[in-house]
C-alpha cells in the first residue's frame, strides 16, 4: 500500500503536501464494499428470526414534508455530481469536469446553508439532537426512537461532520481558481493550499464510505419505508408503530 | 546503490527497438514508463535542465515503417517519424499541401528540423516556462498555476480555454494539419485508432497533465492527408519574437477553396492561442461564399478572437491573431 | 582608471563620425522615406551614437629578443574574436620595426611568463595594452642601442634601427643584427636580461613572470604610467528598417557602423567589433529581455531560448562598417577601444528606427519587443500592465 500523504515541492524546492494518496480511493471502495456484504451476508442469515415486515396500507402518517424531500434529493444529487465529477480525472475519465464540479459545489453550499436556517427556525431541531440515552438504543429492543432513530442520527451527523469538512475546504478552494466572479490571486502558501486539498480528499473519501453506507441501507428491504418517505412524505401507522414511539414523536396524518 | 549524479544523463533503460511489432510490445509493457522518444528536442531539453526523470525510453528513430511519405487512394500517409526537414524538402507535399511543408519550415532552427520529427513536433510537451522550470504546478500534477497569477510571466500564455493552467500549444505544424483536416494514426498492441486532428490535442479542461488524447501505450504512427484540401490555396504565418528557433507569440494556417472568385470552403485554426490549435469555425462560416478580398477580411477579423480572455501580459494575442487571420484570408 | 563624468575626452571626433556614416547610408536621399508607408509596412530611420570609455593604463610590459632574433612579446591579452592579443602586441612589433613574421605572441596560459594585463573588458584592450608593449620595447630599444655603443664604440644616441640591425647613423654598415644583439646581451646578464634592475613598480605578478624568464634573452621592461584624460570609444550608426503594423515585426533593411576609436590597428578585427557589436545591438534594442517573476523572485529569462540572442535571420544581411583613423594624443600607437560602442551605437539607431516607423513614439525601454509593437498599434498601451523587464525602462 502506498503512503496516505502526496508531497511536492513548492516555488521555494520546500516539500509541502500536496494533498491526498488516491490510491486511498481503492482501499476506501473495497473497504466499503467487503463490510456491506458482511452485513447483507448475516442480515441474509438473520432474516428468518425476524418478525414479519409492518404493513404499509391502513393510516399515513407525514414524516417529510415536501420542502424536505426536495432538500434532500437536490442535495443527494449535488453530492453524486460532486464525487462523479472529483473522481473522475483520478480514475482517468477525461472531461471537463471542474466547471461542473464547482457549481454543484455551490448549489450543495446553498442549500446546506438553508436547511440549517429552517432547521434551526422552523423544524424541531430536538428530533436529530443525538443524547446520551440514544445510545443505549441498539442494545434494547424496547428502547424505540422519537422521529429518529440512533443509525439515522448517527448518519445524519456523520455526513454533517464530512460534508461540512468537504463544503468549508471545497469553498477555500473554489476560491483559488478562477471563475466568473473573480480571478485567482495565489496568495495562499503552497503548504497551506496542500492542506486543504488534504482536508478536501479525506472528506472526500469518508464521503464515500458514508453515502455508499447511506445508499445501502436506503435499499435495505426492512428500511425501504425509509426511503419511500423520503420520496412519497408518508409512513403507514403500522410502520411507525413498529419502529418508533409515539410519545417521543408524533406526527401529523398524511394527506 | 548508485550515487544521483546531476552532472552525466540520468539512468534510464535505453530500448531501440527496430520494427513495429516490438515498439508496441514495449510500449504496452513499459506503459507510463516509457518515455517515446524520436528527435529528442523536446526530450533533451527535460533532461538537460534535470526537470523530468524517465526510467525508461523507447527509442523510436530505428522503425523504418514510421518514416517517410507515401501516396494513398484518397491523400498521403507520413510516418510520424519523418523529419521536418523531410516534410520541408518533400515535392508531394511541396505540391499539394504546401501549407504543411511551409509550416514546418518555421519550425525552430534548421538544426532542430533535421532530427526532430513531425511526430515529435505534434506531441511536444507545454512551454510555459514555469512548467519547464520543473515547477510542480497543475500540469506538473500538482495544485497551483505560477503562470495565471496577479503577477506571472504570461506573456507566451493563453486566451482561450484555459482551465487552472494556462499554456499554449507550441506546434507549427499542428495548426496545419487542423487545417488540411488530417487525421492522426495511433497505434497500440490492440489495433489502430483514427483521430481527428482537431480532436487529437486536449485543453486543461479535460486533462491538465497531458497535452494529447495519446494514451500510455500507444504511438502516433502516422498523420494522413486527405484530399479533400490538396491543392487549396493555402496561408501560413508565425509571428514570434526571433525569426528563426522560437515558439510562436501566435501562428495561423488557412486552407482555402476558391470557385468562381468566392470562398467555397474553408479551415482556419491558429496556434499558441489555446492549449490546442484554436480552429477558427465562426470565420470559416462567415467567409463562405464572399469573396477572398480584403473587404472580406476586415469584415470578419474580429470574429477570430471571440472569447479571448487576456492574462496579465498577453493582450497583444488578440489584435495580433485577428490580423494573422485577416492577413490569411486576404492572401 | 578614468571616470567618464569627471574628465575630459582625450580627443573626439563625433562631427566627422557622422558625415562619414550619413556618406556611406545615402542619408540624403533616404531621408524622405522616413514613415513612408509600403503596403501594412511602414519605412523606419535611426541615427546613433555608441560611447563607452575605452582605455586604462598603469599595467606592465615584457619583451624579448630571442637569440634568433625574433621578438616575442609577453601578452595576457587574449581572443573574444576580436585578435587583440595581436593587435595589441603589433605596438612593439612596429617600435623594432621587425617583421609581423618574425615576431611571437607568447600569450594564453600564465605558466608563459605573463606581464599584468588589464582584464579584458570596457573597451579598454588596445589601448591599455599598447601602451605598455609601446614602453617594453622601448626599453627593449634603449638596451639594444647601448648595448651596439658598448661594443661598436660611440653614444647610444648615435645607433638607428632597421632591418632588423642596429646601426650607426653615420655609418650604416657599422652595426649588428638582432641576433648578434641579442646574444651579447646575454652574454652581459643583468639589467640586459631582467636579472638586475627590474623596475621596482612593476606588479608582484610580472616581477615573477620576469624572474623566471631571467637570463633567457634581451629583455625589455616596462611599468606603464598613468594617463590623464578619458580617452573614448564612439560608434555611429545609421538603419533603416520596414515594420510591419500588423504583425508588430521589423526588418532591418540597412545598417552602416562607423568606428572613432583612433587609429586604427587591426581593420579586420576592427570590422569584427562592429558587426559583433551590431548583433549585441539588436539584441539590446529588439529581444533580450530580462524578467523575474515577481511573486516568487524567479530568474525567467533562462536559457537561449528565453534569453533570446539574435539568430542570423534578425539581423541584416549586410552590415556596413567604416571608421575615422584619426590619431589620439594619449596613446603611442593613437589607438583607443571600441567593444562595447558598437553595441550602443546600433541599440540606438534601432530604437530611433522602431520610434520613427511608429510616428515618434517612445517606448523608453529596450528591448523594444513585438508585443509592445502590437500593443502600441491597437491602443492597448504597451499591454494592460507594463511587462516587468529589467533592462532599461524610462
Amino acid at each position: 500500500m502506498g503512503e496516505i500523504v502526496r508531497y511536492k515541492r513548492d516555488v521555494w524546492g520546500e516539500e509541502v503536501i500536496l494533498g491526498v494518496s488516491w490510491d486511498l480511493l481503492w482501499v476506501v471502495a473495497v473497504a466499503v464494499l467487503v463490510l456491506l456484504a458482511a452485513h447483507a451476508i448475516i442480515m441474509a442469515a438473520l432474516a428468518n428470526k425476524k418478525m414479519d415486515k409492518p404493513s404499509a396500507e391502513g393510516r399515513r402518517v407525514s414524516r417529510h414534508d415536501v420542502f424536505d424531500r426536495a432538500f434532500h434529493w437536490i442535495t443527494a444529487l449535488a453530492i453524486f455530481v460532486l464525487i462523479i465529477t472529483g473522481v473522475a480525472p483520478i480514475i482517468g475519465l477525461r472531461i471537463a469536469w471542474l466547471n461542473i464540479h464547482w457549481i454543484s459545489g455551490c448549489i450543495l453550499t446553498l442549500v446546506v446553508v438553508l436547511h440549517i436556517i429552517r432547521a434551526i427556525f422552523w423544524q424541531d431541531l430536538k428530533a436529530m439532537i443525538l443524547s446520551p440515552t440514544d445510545f443505549g438504543e441498539p442494545f434494547d429492543s424496547a428502547q424505540k426512537p422519537g422521529k429518529y432513530s440512533f443509525e439515522q442520527k448517527g448518519m445524519h451527523w456523520g455526513i454533517t461532520l464530512v460534508a461540512g469538512t468537504v463544503i468549508v475546504t471545497g469553498v477555500i478552494l473554489f476560491l483559488q481558481i478562477d471563475t466568473p466572479f473573480w480571478d485567482r490571486t495565489n496568495s495562499m502558501a503552497e503548504s497551506q493550499l496542500g492542506l486543504m486539498f488534504l482536508l478536501h480528499g479525506l472528506s472526500t473519501l469518508a464521503l464515500i464510505a458514508l453515502v455508499a453506507t447511506h445508499i445501502y441501507f436506503a435499499l435495505r428491504p426492512e428500511k425501504l419505508f425509509y426511503t419511500r418517505s423520503m420520496i412519497k412524505g408518508w409512513i403507514s401507522e403500522e410502520e411507525m408503530a413498529a419502529n418508533h414511539d409515539t410519545s417521543k414523536w408524533s406526527p401529523k396524518e398524511a394527506e | 546503490m548508485v550515487a544521483t549524479s546531476h552532472d552525466v544523463m540520468p539512468d534510464i533503460e535505453l530500448y531501440q527497438p527496430t520494427d513495429e511489432e516490438n515498439a508496441l510490445a514495449l510500449a504496452a509493457t513499459l506503459g507510463q514508463e516509457g518515455w517515446l522518444l524520436a528527435g529528442g528536442q523536446d526530450t533533451f531539453g527535460w533532461l538537460k535542465d534535470r526537470n523530468k526523470h524517465p526510467s525508461a525510453m523507447i527509442e523510436l528513430t530505428r522503425i523504418d515503417a514510421w518514416k517517410g511519405i507515401t501516396e494513398t487512394a484518397d491523400g498521403i500517409e507520413i510516418g510520424a517519424l519523418t523529419t521536418l526537414t523531410d516534410i520541408v524538402n518533400d515535392p508531394l507535399i511541396q505540391s499539394r499541401y504546401s501549407l504543411l511543408s511551409t509550416a514546418a519550415s518555421r519550425v525552430a532552427s534548421p538544426q532542430i528540423r533535421n532530427v526532430g520529427t513531425l511526430g515529435g513536433n505534434l506531441n511536444q510537451d507545454a512551454r510555459c516556462w514555469y512548467y519547464r522550470r520543473g515547477l510542480d504546478c497543475y500540469r506538473a500534477g500538482g495544485n497551483i498555476c505560477y503562470a495565471d497569477s496577479p503577477e506571472g510571466l504570461n506573456r507566451e500564455h493563453a486566451l482561450f480555454g484555459q482551465s487552472r493552467c494556462v499554456a499554449v500549444s507550441p506546434s507549427d505544424t499542428a495548426p496545419a494539419l487542423v487545417a488540411l483536416d488530417a487525421t492522426m494514426v495511433v497505434s497500440s498492441e490492440n489495433g489502430q485508432r483514427l483521430i481527428d486532428a482537431e480532436d487529437y490535442f486536449v485543453g486543461p479542461a479535460v486533462d491538465i497533465v497531458n497535452m494529447t488524447v495519446l494514451r500510455p501505450g500507444e504511438i502516433l504512427t502516422a498523420i494522413r492527408l486527405p484530399n479533400t484540401w490538396a491543392n487549396a490555396e493555402f496561408y501560413f504565418e508565425k509571428v514570434a519574437d526571433r525569426n528563426v528557433w522560437d515558439f510562436a507569440l501566435v501562428n495561423v494556417a488557412a486552407a482555402i477553396k476558391v470557385s468562381g472568385g468566392n470562398i467555397e470552403d474553408a479551415r482556419i485554426a491558429c496556434g499558441a492561442v489555446e492549449c490546442v490549435p484554436r480552429r477558427l469555425t465562426n470565420v470559416e462560416s462567415a467567409i463562405k461564399g464572399k469573396a477572398r478580398s480584403e473587404d472580406t477580411a476586415n469584415q470578419v477579423a474580429s470574429l477570430a478572437s471571440d472569447g479571448a480572455r487576456a492574462l496579465n501580459y498577453n493582450h497583444f494575442k488578440i489584435p495580433l491573431m485577428e490580423n494573422l487571420v485577416k492577413r490569411a484570408i486576404r492572401g | 582608471m578614468s571616470g567618464p563624468t569627471s574628465t575630459p575626452f582625450t580627443s573626439a571626433y563625433m562631427p566627422e563620425a557622422l558625415a562619414q556614416g550619413a556618406a556611406e547610408f545615402g542619408w540624403e536621399a533616404k531621408k524622405g522615406r522616413a514613415r513612408q508607408r509600403n503596403g501594412s509596412k511602414v519605412t523606419g530611420l535611426g541615427i546613433g551614437q555608441g560611447y563607452h570609455n575605452a582605455g586604462r593604463s598603469g599595467m606592465d610590459g615584457i619583451v624579448r629578443l630571442m637569440p634568433d632574433g625574433r621578438l616575442a612579446v609577453h601578452s595576457g591579452v587574449g581572443n573574444l574574436g576580436t585578435y587583440s592579443y595581436a593587435s595589441t602586441s603589433r605596438a612593439a612589433a612596429e617600435v623594432l620595426k621587425i617583421p609581423w613574421d618574425r615576431t611571437d605572441v607568447i600569450a594564453g596560459r600564465t605558466d608563459n611568463h605573463l606581464p599584468m594585463t588589464s582584464a579584458q573588458d570596457g573597451s579598454n584592450s588596445i589601448f591599455t595594452n599598447t601602451r605598455t608593449n609601446f614602453g617594453a620595447a622601448q626599453d627593449l630599444l634603449a638596451k639594444m642601442k647601448e648595448i651596439a655603443a658598448m661594443d661598436l664604440g660611440g653614444a647610444a644616441e648615435d645607433y638607428d634601427i632597421e632591418n632588423e640591425r642596429v646601426f650607426q647613423i653615420a655609418d650604416s654598415s657599422v652595426g649588428m643584427t638582432y641576433a648578434q644583439v641579442a646574444q651579447r646581451g646575454m652574454e652581459l646578464g643583468g639589467k640586459f636580461t631582467g636579472q638586475a634592475e627590474v623596475p621596482e613598480e612593476m606588479s608582484e605578478f610580472s616581477k615573477l613572470s620576469v624572474s623566471r624568464l631571467a637570463g633567457s634573452a634581451l629583455m625589455g621592461l616596462f611599468k606603464d604610467s598613468r594617463h590623464n584624460n578619458n580617452p573614448p570609444g564612439f560608434v555611429v550608426t545609421f538603419t533603416e528598417i520596414e515594420l510591419d503594423l500588423e504583425t508588430g515585426k521589423f526588418e532591418i533593411l540597412e545598417l552602416v557602423s562607423i568606428a572613432e576609436c583612433g587609429t586604427v590597428v587591426h581593420p579586420q578585427g576592427l570590422a569584427n567589433q562592429l558587426r559583433g557589436g551590431a548583433v549585441w545591438g539588436i539584441g539590446l534594442s529588439a529581444l533580450e529581455r530580462h524578467l523575474y517573476d515577481p511573486q516568487n523572485g524567479m530568474p525567467a529569462s533562462t536559457g537561449y531560448w528565453q534569453s533570446k540572442v539574435p539568430t542570423i535571420l534578425d539581423t541584416p544581411l549586410q552590415i556596413t562598417t567604416g571608421w575615422v583613423d584619426l590619431p589620439d594624443p594619449e596613446n603611442p600607437v593613437g589607438a583607443r577601444g571600441i567593444g562595447e560602442p558598437a553595441m550602443g551605437g546600433v541599440s540606438a539607431a534601432l530604437n530611433g528606427a522602431i520610434a520613427d516607423a511608429l510616428g515618434g513614439h517612445l517606448f523608453n525601454a529596450a528591448p523594444v519587443t513585438t508585443d509592445m509593437i502590437i500593443n502600441h498599434l491597437a491602443g492597448t498601451s504597451e499591454s494592460a500592465k507594463p511587462l516587468a523587464q529589467n533592462n532599461f525602462r524610462g
